[in-house]
């Protein structure tokens, strides 16, 4: 009976470990990737803002020599508010679920009014109204993919929401399942109160090697920082979100390492005097 | 007494530790039996997308291979490999891999990916802009003008045979085949316009040597 009731203790203190290890992950997550706040405080810290608006500028002025005209047809086209606000309106859209469109018009109007002023200066040029507009629609055009990279924000939202739900209702069910399995545990080890104390340690120092291994795992197989993704800001952002997550791994991991060891120490050591003394 | 709580409290740590660690390696052995093919893959695809700028391997020289017509060691995307003159319009420009706006902006001609190489005896498609740093004067060039194109692999010449105007939306007219090499070197058109132009001057010319 008493190794019956060791076994099934082990096999709760592994349930307690996964459950442990779950919370974790959601609770990294939920404070990362998957917040809104954080999103827009990496991407400040990373300058996006000024970085996707010097990208936007650029790839205007790649369709310079194309279209006959000069660059200062593309002067005062775009704001860096302008910019931020459509970056903004971006996060909006997969984050909270809004159907908000990047308003172009404003581009429009500034272009079509510079490339008019170019024009009455130039002479013997043919110039055909379709052709500007056509020409203004794909600098919009370029404009909007280079502020979204995606056509798939609503997609994404769906995706944010169905996980953001079974997040919430995870972490209760996570909740009540370390409660559960902690009182069953405490129960099988009887009076010894302390070999209880000592069992949860075991899980959580469990946990906190496998999160400190899986640090170490993807640190030396995936080399986050050559990671190299659509244009530099995107790519700096995603850099820095990434070793940032990694980084709340670690702490949690030896934060684990550190509570397991402390609970398994004074768990077998009150566990010992009490029972000395109760000899 | 103390040295009896203190060894019998060593000794029950130690072993917890020990079964901790136990608990974890199970933990580990259940995901890689689950989930090892996954875990591959992301990594597979996480190192696709790594760029490596410090430790960058230097690339070889381009060759080409008699026996196949075969470049090997292809340039890499957005890199300059030759440079191409047409002495009838006084064009001595170089020549990148790679066919976006950012590749050939300025005074830069791109080739086209999916493309043959020089020598490799197949269609060879060359663009650039219409400016007059670039192809502005493609209007003067006539069946029988010259093009050079120098690789650090081989010089190659080439006799302009045809000029089409296409529009853009008409690939057949750059056809890639692989049973004669043909140079194919298009620009925007009308040459001198403003806004999108959705035709292109394209120039057809054979190798000769």
């Amino acid at each position: 009976m008493k190794g019956l009731a060791l076994i099934v203790r082990y096999i709760l203190i592994i349930l307690l470990a996964i459950i442990i290890l779950a919370f974790a992950i959601v609770n990294i997550s939920s404070s990362t990737i998957l917040s809104k706040d954080y999103a827009l405080s990496k991407l400040e810290e990373t300058e996006y803002y000024s970085g996707i608006y010097q990208e936007i500028e650029k790839n205007f002025k790649n369709y310079i020599d194309q279209s006959g005209l000069e660059e200062e047809v593309m002067n005062n086209v775009i704001t860096e508010d302008k910019v931020k606000n459509d970056v903004n309106i971006m996060i909006s859209n997969i984050y909270d679920g809004k159907n908000e469109e990047i308003d172009v018009a404003e581009i429009k109007t500034n272009l079509n009014n510079n490339i008019d002023e170019y024009i009455s200066k130039q002479q013997g040029v043919k110039a055909d109204k379709d052709a500007i507009e056509k020409y203004i629609d794909k600098i919009c055009e370029q404009y909007k993919s280079t502020m979204t990279h995606t056509d798939y924000e609503q997609q994404i939202n769906n995706a944010y929401m169905k996980i953001m739900k079974y997040i919430n209702l995870g972490n209760k069910g996570i909740l009540i399942a370390m409660l559960v399995l902690i009182i069953v545990i405490f129960a099988l080890c009887h009076n010894r109160l302390f070999k209880g104390i000592s069992s949860v340690g075991i899980s959580i120092l469990s946990s906190g090697v496998f999160l400190t291994i899986a640090n170490i795992f993807v640190n030396t197989n995936v080399k986050i920082n050559t990671i190299t993704i659509l244009n530099g800001p995107i790519t700096k952002s995603l850099r820095l979100i990434l070793n940032d997550i990694m980084s709340v791994i670690a702490k949690y991991g030896y934060w684990m390492l550190a509570i397991g060891i402390v609970l398994i120490i004074l768990g077998n050591l009150m566990d010992s005097i009490k029972y000395k003394e109760e000899e | 007494m103390h040295n009896n709580y203190f060894g019998k409290t060593l000794k029950a740590t130690i072993l917890n530790i020990i079964v901790a660690l136990f608990i974890t390696g199970i933990i580990i052995g259940a995901i890689y039996l689950l989930a090892n093919k996954q875990i591959e893959e992301g990594i597979s695809l996480i190192s696709k997308v790594s760029i490596d700028m410090e430790n960058k391997e230097p690339t070889e020289d381009m060759k080409l291979t008699t026996e196949d017509n075969r470049i090997s060691n292809y340039p890499e995307y957005g890199t300059q490999y030759a440079t191409i003159k047409i002495p009838k319009i006084d064009v001595d420009l170089p020549v990148y891999y790679g066919d976006t706006l950012d590749i050939i902006k300025g005074a830069r001609v791109g080739h086209a990916g999916g493309s043959y190489f020089p020598g490799e005896g197949g269609s060879i498609i060359y663009m650039g802009h219409n400016s007059t740093k670039v192809f502005r004067r493609f209007s003067e060039l006539q069946k029988g003008n010259e093009i050079e194109v120098k690789t650090d692999y081989g010089d190659f010449k080439y006799k302009i045979y045809d000029m089409q105007i296409v529009n853009e939306d008409e690939p057949e007219k750059l056809p890639i085949q692989k049973d004669k090499e043909i140079l194919m070197i298009y620009t925007c058109y009308p040459f001198v316009y403003i806004g999108y132009t959705t035709q292109r001057y394209v120039v057809y010319a054979e190798l000769v040597e």
